[in-house]
């Protein structure tokens, strides 16, 4: 129910965040911290010690996104956006790609023009909150095929929500276009693999939590060209 | 990137990620491991510890390496599989192994299972056929679906088939598929083991063998420095805890000192105490040795001039004295047709001291009625028995899941202090008991836990 609010919500953002001025277009570097998913490919590893090549941690992406946005308020822009990055982990023979596609709704904050009627300056800080639902692609592909699991392909998807804060700069040339340097921190509680560990590791037990769940930051720094619609 | 954040921003689990993986030689052992048992447990954990650098010593007991995996060459143009012959699920240790050393080799299971039912062999297309043997397929299905969720009394797996309304005949098939592949016969399974082996299992349900290679040459490809490091015909009779270490001492008064000692010997070897330890194991240790069982289990191995089954036989379940045949021979572009018989628990014993002539003639009788129109017995030419009680120090087939034997594998493989460690099928506690990723797993594990 949450989750079909808040896509309700976003949808209606888009809509609203389209008629009003801004376009944006994201790229950036996404360092991913998942611990536990992490430990699971260690185990894989030291557990095959006899593979030429170590299945390499879930790391680092680059991330691509596209966003709307509108003024909501003085100092105050509302972008909604839309944000996709592959995490890949590979050798010759296995390889693990981590789709992640976020929905995000977020509040830019410019402190220095705050309740200001008019912006002098070029060069302004932001901060941006925001809070995205996603959700998350696991593909495993080993030396003999995609992995299953039974027969059957593992194909297992997740819906992690995200908690979203970033330090942001704005550089405002001209009225039409205006660039964004960010670094932001994107934090999922609940994310899961289903299964992760009975896929890589084929069993539930050389590794002794449950890594199947995973607490994700992923640090990214990135920029955005915004452009007057 | 993260150097100018300060560290109260970042949570302390990220900075735990961010952190170098261990290097390979973080276990921290700084004397020599002793390995007693060079079965798949004990190369497997050799050849771990020397890639971690430790110092390895392994003693086999008898006059070669593998245990229970063992093949024999010239009796078919194959290797023929006297022990482990399936790769059981294809994610698992073994199954990677066989990916890293002979991935062409890999033979998914071939052909349909056959029923000996009511005396006659019959194809699964007959179940379709027949509403009431399809109502007892059906049943059969579900009761094997429903172990994992077991829920009643810890009783034995033939009182909880007594519940369901399907005849002897299917009680037979039952105990092929079933008790026969758990290593017993249907009274000796407890259903709360059973349940625990069944919901732990996650290797996957499909069965894989090799083609032209043998089981054990996947270990003599991947593991070649273990097993060159394996010391042949050294039975260890003591193993004395010290302060200062661990003393091995074997029944020909060798001697040798390791600061830990990984044990990897059949449940049998324990429960005989073929091993004394000094000071004696904890109660709780010996009371799990004796919880978990192991049977009387048997491989014959017929080959055959001409193979007299249907071409898509892959096995025939559920002859009262062999509950399990399988074309051993199948989907190897083999010239030599054979079948597998694989035996357990009292049917296995009644084989016990028999003759080879009169095993031959027991298996090809069965055969027979089985196949009516043919004549096996003339196309038989040669027949292999593989009897592993006989075996000195081995004494069995493999560890099943016992009445009160619930919860005991993790005691049986639970460290005795920091110098005792225990591996192989039975010490699995992961469901995967009686396989040789099960006895690879559980030794991975036993090595990690010697840096605790």
């Amino acid at each position: 129910m949450i989750r079909l609010l808040f896509l309700t919500l976003l949808s209606l953002a888009f809509h609203w965040a389209n008629s009003q001025k801004y376009t944006d277009l994201r790229v950036g570097l996404s360092y991913l911290n998942a611990a536990s998913w992490n430990e699971t490919i260690r185990t894989y590893n030291d557990s095959r010690f006899w593979q030429e090549n170590d299945l390499p941690e879930l790391k680092g992406a680059f991330a691509y996104g596209l966003g709307f946005s509108g003024v909501a308020g003085k100092g105050l822009f509302l972008s909604p956006s839309i944000q996709y990055s592959k995490f890949t982990s590979q050798t010759p023979t296995d390889k693990i790609d981590l789709h992640w596609v976020e929905l995000e709704l977020a509040c830019d904050i410019f402190p220095l023009e705050f309740g200001m009627d008019s912006v002098h300056f070029r060069l302004r800080p932001f901060v941006r909150l925001g809070y995205a639902g996603s959700m998350l692609l696991t593909r495993i592909r080993l030396a003999d095929g995609n992995a299953s699991i039974d027969g059957e392909p593992y194909e297992p998807y997740n819906w992690p929500y995200i908690l979203h804060a970033a330090l942001g700069l704005r550089y405002q040339p001209t009225s039409v276009v205006g660039f964004f340097l960010l670094l932001d921190a994107r934090f999922a509680p609940k994310a899961r693999i289903n299964e992760f560990r009975t896929a890589l590791l084929g069993s539930n037990y050389l590794n002794s939590s449950d890594q199947n769940n995973a607490r994700i930051l992923a640090i990214q720094s990135g920029i955005t060209f915004r452009i007057k619609n | 990137m993260l150097k100018g954040l300060p560290m109260y921003c970042v949570a302390p689990w990220f900075l735990e990620a961010c952190a170098k993986a261990e290097p390979d030689d973080a276990l921290g052992i700084e004397g020599p491991v002793c390995i007693i048992g060079a079965g798949a447990a004990g190369i497997y954990a050799a050849a771990y510890l020397m890639k971690q650098g430790v110092e390895v010593t392994i003693l086999e007991a008898s006059s070669r390496a593998g245990g229970r995996i063992r093949s024999q060459d010239g009796f078919a143009d194959f290797p023929a599989e006297l022990g482990a012959e399936e790769i059981h699920g294809r994610r698992s240790l073994l199954y990677d192994l066989a990916l890293a050393s002979a991935q062409a080799d890999i033979l998914p299971e071939v052909g349909e299972s056959k029923y000996w039912l009511n005396n006659i062999l019959r194809d699964s297309y007959f179940f379709q056929q027949s509403s009431a043997l399809q109502g007892a397929g059906q049943t059969l299905l579900q009761i094997s679906e429903s172990l994992a969720s077991y829920e009643g009394p810890d009783i034995s797996l033939q009182e909880y088939l007594i519940n369901f309304p399907i005849e002897p005949g299917m009680i037979e098939i039952a105990n092929a598929i079933i008790a026969n592949e758990y290593g017993t016969q249907l009274d000796r399974i407890g259903m709360y083991a059973l349940r625990e082996a069944e919901q732990r299992y996650s290797s996957g349900i499909d069965g894989y063998f090799l083609k032209n290679r043998s089981m054990w040459s996947l270990f003599e490809i991947a593991f070649p420095d273990a097993i060159a490091k394996v010391k042949l015909n050294e039975p260890v009779s003591d193993v004395v805890v010290k302060e200062s270490g661990v003393l091995v001492k074997t029944i020909y008064d060798a001697e040798y000192t390791a600061q830990k000692v990984l044990i990897t010997v059949p449940i049998r070897m324990l429960q005989e105490s073929y091993i004394v330890f000094n000071p004696p194991l904890p109660q709780a240790k010996l009371d799990a040795i004796n919880a978990i069982k192991m049977d009387v289990g048997s491989k014959f191995i017929l080959r055959f001039s001409a193979p007299f089954w249907d071409d898509d036989t892959g096995s025939i379940l559920g002859g009262l004295r062999i509950p399990e045949y399988w074309v051993s021979s199948a989907g190897k572009n083999s010239a030599t047709p054979t079948l597998t018989a694989f035996v357990m628990g009292d049917r296995a014993d009644y084989f016990q001291g028999m003759a080879e002539s009169q095993i031959r003639a027991e298996l090809l009788d069965e055969l027979g009625l089985m196949y009516p129109t043919q004549n096996p017995s003339a196309l038989c030419t040669g027949v292999l028995v593989q009897r592993w009680a006989d075996e000195p120090f081995i004494r069995g087939a493999y560890s099943y899941p016992s009445p009160q034997s619930t919860g005991m594998r993790e005691v049986l493989a639970e460290p005795v202090g920091n110098s005792l460690f225990f591996a192989g099928e039975a010490c699995n506690v992961n469901g995967h008991i009686a396989t040789v990723h099960g006895a690879m797993e559980s030794a991975y594990l036993a090595c990690k836990s010697m840096k605790k």
